[in-house]
């Protein structure tokens, strides 16, 4: 037995004047995309990413590779896009979420990713990056070439290696996982990543508040610190009450004779 | 013979395929929906993945993005690579030879890969006259048109039309000077189909000459005329043409024989003398390059970009030449990056005929069974490598490893390669917490019983069920059943 319960703030900042992350809140599913490219193209692929994914709504149950096919046919459909609408050349969008997938009889979490939105866990405490950026700055991290602090502040962390919209397709990241007890998941662009670090997030994740008004309180959070992109953040609690016979041990199947 | 030095001369007819060209490399391209992938291969040229990025943009697109296309670029060898699909053929022209050699796919499915000695003049060819306007041969230094024909190092309308092998001379034109040691002209156009291609997939063409027909007087230095004198329909040597002075460019194209070829003059690159045919004396000038119909991405040194950053990447972010992008704007940074981290590791890949990628050693693709030509390969992202069916009909993709059990666990959830948790339902509990992992290994799966009570079976196709042993890795071919505490059977599959 599963219930997810989430709530999605956005933001368009305090520098920019338009918002070109759209979110996606459905039963089962949340995402968040943040469109790139000029005049109002970011917002349309965005837009694209999570309208496509909202159709899994229609399937029973949803595995992991309908995932897949949603993401791969939502980057058809935005290169489609900017093929019929020239003033759309060079749109694209990330597109990061969790959903509840059905895999071997049983629900199971699918976090996704392309680009540099992210998905935070937080149970037991603790907080956890789930996804991985797909960006310079990440790379250059992964390599040792530059700290994770060094990469917080760099000046090309902005540069995503993978975005929808491009072709070949972008491989989305994807990992499976079965809900354990009590988690909190944070969906997120990275307005919210640029100004509040893992430790204010975690804070805010770990404090007695609901969904909606941790997602509120990121908002802020994020807006005080200078607000100089689009904020997007969705909060989820995941609470799995079906768990009594995990941690009972294994029986051998054939007891071995008593010599 | 002088090696041409510096991308050769091309020119087009125009037509309805898609004409890419970037220094050395050249593409005549059926595109189903034309930008997209027209968009990967030019990227990936800018971007100096040269002939291999362009093979890969092309098999990544897939067989219906691009049914048909005639690729030629320089190999590391310093002669010319040569892949030919579909509907599309190239005519290459051999020196001592009145006939080009026609290397064309003769099974649709398939890649013809040549390689040439030095650098041959030779025209790619659609095969449809569809589209194409009654006019002479338009220069593409880099860029991409619509186009029929493509002529690399020798001008595009210098071939016989496809409609009649008797090429419609100029009435003033002189017969080609036979050269002394000139071999029996052949009846015909040959065709080296794939069925000469060695059969095994690991055959090195670097090793053998793939090429039965190659004369060797080819590659000795005896400074005669260079490949072009060799062309049916052209017994002058025709030169290339460069932009030509707007000036002179008065001469309307022959309006009854659209394929007719026209003698032009243009004016001759100081540079490329050297290596090419030099021109005819003067007569009918440069037609005006009225119908030229560059198709996105624009021609860069012809018609420079406002940006340089959009020129380098098509897919950037529009903007960049009115007003600075926002400090915290995304911005992609072109192709999938191949380091990506969080990704799959790089592999070594070939592809099929049907373009999808499999491992060098693969004598038939592991998803449409099809032979795989031989081939240098390139490195690429693992692909997926199939799925793990459970007998509940769920598939898990093996994109990354996957642990399975009542209740998986992996220690470190924050690392990249964490493996895909898969929790399956053991009401007697038979079933160990973290039962087994299938991990993925290059291009093999291996799966390794992570010492669970009541162990895990394996039955490779045609093989008798073998017991695991535990925390031993165990490698396991597509149609292999696991069986779980005999409670659950997986099966590795690969999808058709």
């Amino acid at each position: 037995m599963l219930t997810m319960t989430s709530a999605a703030r956005t933001h368009v900042g305090r520098v920019r004047t338009s918002n070109e992350d759209s979110m996606l809140v459905s039963d089962w599913f949340v995402a968040v995309a943040d469109g790139l490219g000029g005049h109002a193209s970011g917002e349309v692929a965005s837009r694209i990413a999570v309208e496509r994914l909202k159709e899994l709504e229609e399937l029973d149950p949803v595995q992991p590779d309908d995932v897949i096919a949603a993401i791969e046919d939502a980057n058809r459909r935005i290169v489609a896009e900017t093929h019929r609408h020239r003033e759309h050349q060079g749109m694209g969008t990330t597109l990061t979420g969790l959903g509840i997938v059905d895999v071997a009889g049983s629900q199971h979490c699918v976090v996704f990713n392309v680009g540099d939105s992210r998905v935070y866990r937080f149970a037991d405490g603790a907080l956890g990056q789930v996804t991985v950026d797909h960006s310079e700055v990440e790379e250059m991290r992964a390599a040792g070439v530059i700290s994770a602090r060094d990469a917080a502040t760099h000046p090309r962390r902005n540069v995503v290696t993978r975005c929808l919209g491009s072709i070949p397709h972008p491989t989305p990241d994807l990992w499976v996982f079965p809900p354990s007890g009590q988690e909190r998941f944070l969906v997120c662009s990275d307005g919210l990543t640029n100004e509040v670090d893992d430790a204010g997030i975690a804070e805010v994740l770990g404090g007695p508040g609901d969904p909606a008004a941790a997602a509120e309180e990121l908002v802020e959070r994020a807006l005080a610190a200078g607000g100089r992109d689009n904020i997007a953040v969705i909060v989820v609690d995941l609470t799995s009450v079906d768990t009594q016979t995990i941690n009972v041990d294994t029986q051998p199947r054939v007891r071995p004779a008593p010599n | 013979m002088t090696v041409p030095q510096g991308p050769p001369p091309v020119t087009y007819l125009s037509g309805t395929w898609i004409a890419l060209v970037y220094g050395d490399v050249v593409l005549l391209a059926e595109s189903a929906t034309l930008a997209p992938v027209v968009t990967a291969c030019w990227t990936a040229v800018v971007e100096g993945a040269g002939f291999d990025g362009v093979l890969g943009a092309i098999a990544q697109a897939g067989p219906d993005e691009v049914p048909s296309f005639a690729l030629v670029g320089p190999s590391a060898e310093g002669g010319t690579r040569l892949v030919v699909s579909g509907k599309a053929q190239a005519e290459v022209a051999e020196p001592g030879r009145r006939q080009p050699l026609t290397v064309s796919a003769v099974e649709a499915s398939k890649w013809n890969e040549q390689r040439l000695p030095g650098r041959p003049a030779l025209h790619l060819l659609s095969g449809t006259t569809e589209g194409s306007a009654p006019s002479g041969a338009f220069p593409l230094a880099a860029g991409v048109a619509l186009a029929s024909v493509v002529g690399v190092g020798v001008a595009a309308d210098t071939r016989a039309t496809p409609a009649a092998p008797e090429p419609v001379a100029p009435a003033d034109a002189a017969p080609a000077p036979a050269p002394a040691d000139e071999a029996p002209v052949e009846p015909g156009p040959r065709t080296v189909s794939n069925d000469t291609m060695p059969p095994h997939p690991n055959f090195d063409s670097r090793l053998i000459d793939p090429l039965p027909w190659r004369a060797p007087a080819y590659a000795q230095d005896s400074g005669e005329q260079p490949v072009a004198s060799g062309l049916p329909a052209t017994p002058e040597p025709t030169p290339y043409p460069a932009w030509g002075d707007p000036q002179q460019a008065q001469q309307p194209p022959n309006p009854q024989n659209p394929w007719a070829p026209v003698q032009q003059a243009w004016p001759e690159p100081a540079a490329a003398q050297q290596a090419w045919p030099p021109p005819a004396p003067p007569t009918p000038a440069w037609p005006e390059p009225g119908p030229v119909q560059p198709v996105w991405p624009q021609p860069g040194p012809a018609n420079a970009a406002p940006a340089a950053p959009a020129a380098q990447n098509p897919w950037g972010p529009p903007g960049q030449g009115s007003a600075p992008p926002p400090a915290q704007a995304p911005v992609p940074a072109g192709p999938p990056a191949s380091s990506d981290p969080g990704s799959a590791p790089i592999v070594h890949a070939f592809v099929c005929p049907r373009q999808h990628l499999n491992p060098p050693y693969a004598g038939t693709c592991r998803i449409c069974h099809e032979p795989i030509p031989a081939q240098e390969g390139f490195a690429a992202p693992r692909p997926s490598l199939g799925v793990l069916t459970l007998s509940t009909g769920d598939t898990v993709p093996l994109d990354r490893d996957v642990v399975l059990g009542r209740a998986p666990f992996h220690p470190n959830e924050n690392e990249a390669s964490r493996p895909h948790l898969v929790q399956l339902a053991s009401p007697g509990n038979d079933i160990s917490r973290s039962h087994v992992r299938v991990n993925l290994e290059n291009w093999f799966v291996q799966v390794t019983d992570l010492g669970s009570t009541n162990g895990t079976v394996v039955t490779l196709p045609d093989q008798a069920p073998v017991r695991l042993r535990p925390h031993d890795p165990f490698t396991i071919l597509p149609g292999t059943t696991l069986n779980l505490a005999d409670e659950v059977t997986l099966r590795y599959e690969v999808p058709s």
